[in-house]
């Protein structure tokens, strides 16, 4: 078990691809259905 | 279906089944069979997650919603982007941990073995029925449309699927589904593009979008929160927020795509990846529907699209009725068709006329549609058995009638790898549920690594059979998307329950757990049968009276212990 646990402490502190850490991607992931929510928003009034 | 058409489908199903065979021949033992021995990288968990959740349904379903309904079936998977981030932070980790086959087999650590037992049985029942469906819902309408026999097209699928699921296991499902994904991306791209550039010469793309909007197709956003109204940004967020935590976090057939991950970062990103693509993909298959919509204000539509049934009406002795009706609806598309033309030519003049000429198209438009209410009427009267919602088969009708030789072959072939994808992952999903969580735990424990590999073999076997067999008993249908949708939200939010209290409530324990489980399921069927509740709140319902019982219930037990 202890070595499973270090596997995965391991696991949790690996960088993930292309952020530095992992917040940024969650930001990310949040900001784009922000956007898409705007964006729509703006379709549905642009074209009714 | 011309030549060219079954050269296409044949081509691309005969390729999928023996590309999955070859390329995930010789599974040795259980663990390459149930997780691909931890080996997928991120790219394939995503398309394998997105190709479980989108199954023919969503491709015969949203296209007609958008051309009854407007997109407003967007807002539906608002919440999924927030879950995807819930779940990344919080179960991947844990089920990375934990090492586990199955989501269930986290609750007996956590737990006892009475609640991963009730957890797994809600998933199979809901998961087995839910195959079944996967498999018809699909066969219905190419039967219907195309004239082949149901039960022969239920079993060419259902047998495929078994063919590469059982001999590959797990990894034959994630590269299956990489190619799946890539011909539905493929055939949906050509048939937006297609419906688009087949509209009249003077008709540009903002014209339609113009129209579409004034006729309320593209109300993709709805502020006002009423709990009447199935689809809004509310129920969007708040309930699909819970249902998509509830099924990617605790259905087997998801949870099974990203434990396939090498690594944690493997099963975020994968989860991730389709928290940012999803909302996009729904939007612009949604927008087709809307495109094929304004299509037919250029081009007749059938005054009733299934069919079968009209010509079923027509046959039943009131032929003359139904005869007369499609005239006046005939005379009445020509009508609209003209103003929808005058419209036009006002808002590419950019005259002053073009409110004037939106409302003439607006008048002519609820003549048509209270013809085709007539009809469906008419329908009704003569079989009140009829399920006369035609919407699922809106879209397959505009490819078979108007999308060229070749065309109609790849989409077809679109419907069916959708169907196929999700099938696996479910077939696959109940396999490892029912051996790992039942089998193994409470029948086999001893066995060797090759009885088990063995046994998850003919479990699919079983299941396959079991949805093969459910589809040739399965009878009628509303709209066949929100019917698997309501199906999941009847079990979803228990299990949710279930989950969160064993991760974030770790004061609750096993018994006040499990009884909550029951009265929160019971509270999920009462809803359903007595009220008038939209489906969606049905994951709220079903989740948050487990983490309020289960602490009412811990007290008693603390007393019960206490006085003991």
């Amino acid at each position: 078990m202890d070595t499973i646990e270090g596997e995965n402490e391991a696991e949790n502190t690996e960088k993930p691809p292309f952020f530095k850490e992992w917040k940024s991607w969650y930001i990310l992931v949040i900001g784009e259905l922000i956007l898409l929510i705007i964006l729509f928003y703006w379709f549905t009034n642009a074209f009714s | 279906m011309s030549l060219l058409d079954w050269i296409v489908l044949a081509g691309t199903m005969l390729f999928i089944v023996v590309y999955g065979v070859w390329q995930t021949r010789g599974s040795k033992n259980i663990s390459d069979y149930l997780l691909g021995n931890k080996k997928t990288p991120w790219f394939t968990i995503a398309l394998s997650i997105m190709a479980t959740q989108a199954s023919a349904i969503t491709f015969l379903s949203a296209p007609g919603q958008a051309y009854t309904d407007g997109m407003r079936f967007v807002q539906f998977y608002f919440g999924l982007p927030l879950a995807m981030v819930v779940l990344s932070v919080t179960v991947v980790p844990i089920y990375h941990k934990m090492r586990v086959y199955t989501a269930y087999e986290y609750l007996e650590k956590r737990f006892d073995l009475n609640t991963r037992t009730l957890a797994a049985f809600l998933f199979l029942t809901q998961r087995g029925l839910a195959a079944g469906f996967t498999i018809f819902a699909p066969s219905l309408i190419l039967s219907s449309l195309l004239n082949w026999d149901i039960y022969i097209t239920n079993l060419l699928i259902g047998s495929m699927v078994i063919i590469y699921t059982v001999s590959g296991g797990t990894n034959a499902v994630s590269q299956t589904q990489k190619f799946q994904m890539g011909v539905i991306m493929v055939g949906m791209f050509i048939a937006g593009v297609m419906v688009v550039s087949m509209l009249p010469r003077e008709v540009s793309f903002g014209n339609a979008l113009q129209i579409a909007g004034d006729m309320g197709r593209l109300n993709a956003i709805d502020f006002e929160f009423d709990l009447e109204s199935r689809y809004n940004i509310w129920s969007g967020v708040i309930g699909g927020f819970f249902l998509a935590l509830s099924y990617f976090g605790t259905d087997q057939s998801q949870v099974q795509r990203y434990l396939t991950g090498r690594s944690v970062t493997q099963s975020r990103m994968g989860l991730l990846f389709n928290g940012m693509a999803k909302i996009p993909m729904q939007f612009l298959i949604l927008l087709i529907g809307a495109m094929v919509y304004v299509f037919y204000f250029f081009f007749q539509p059938p005054v009733f699209f299934n069919k079968v049934l009209l010509e079923d009406a027509r046959l039943s002795g009131n032929r003359g009725q139904i005869v007369e009706l499609e005239d006046q609806y005939s005379k009445a598309f020509f009508e609209r068709k003209q103003k929808a033309l005058d419209y036009v030519r006002e808002l590419n003049t950019g005259a002053n006329q073009s409110d004037e000429a939106l409302n003439s198209l607006k008048q002519a438009d609820q003549k048509l549609n209270a013809i085709r209410t007539e009809t469906i009427e008419t329908i009704k009267e003569i079989d009140k058995d009829a399920d006369t919602n035609d919407t699922n088969y809106i879209f397959l009708n505009f490819v078979i009638d108007h999308l060229p030789a070749g065309i109609v072959g790849l989409l077809i072939a679109v419907i069916l790898s959708a169907s196929m994808s999700s099938t696996s992952s479910e077939l696959n999903a109940l396999a490892s549920t029912t051996v790992v969580d039942v089998y193994r735990r409470r029948f086999k424990k001893d066995a060797n690594e090759a009885h088990y590999l063995n046994a998850s073999r003919w479990i699919t076997v079983f299941w396959g059979a079991y949805a093969i067999t459910f589809t040739m008993f399965a009878n009628r249908l509303g709209t066949l998307i929100e019917a698997v949708n309501v199906l999941g939200s009847l079990v979803y939010g228990t299990i949710l329950g279930i989950f969160l209290v064993a991760f974030y409530f770790k004061q609750i324990g096993a018994r006040a757990t499990f009884a909550a489980a029951i009265v929160a399921e019971l509270i999920v069927v009462y809803c359903f049968a007595f009220t008038e509740v939209p489906y969606l709140w049905f994951n709220v319902i079903g989740c948050l009276p487990v983490i309020a019982f289960g602490f009412l219930f811990q007290q008693f037990i603390k007393k019960e212990v206490g006085e003991g």
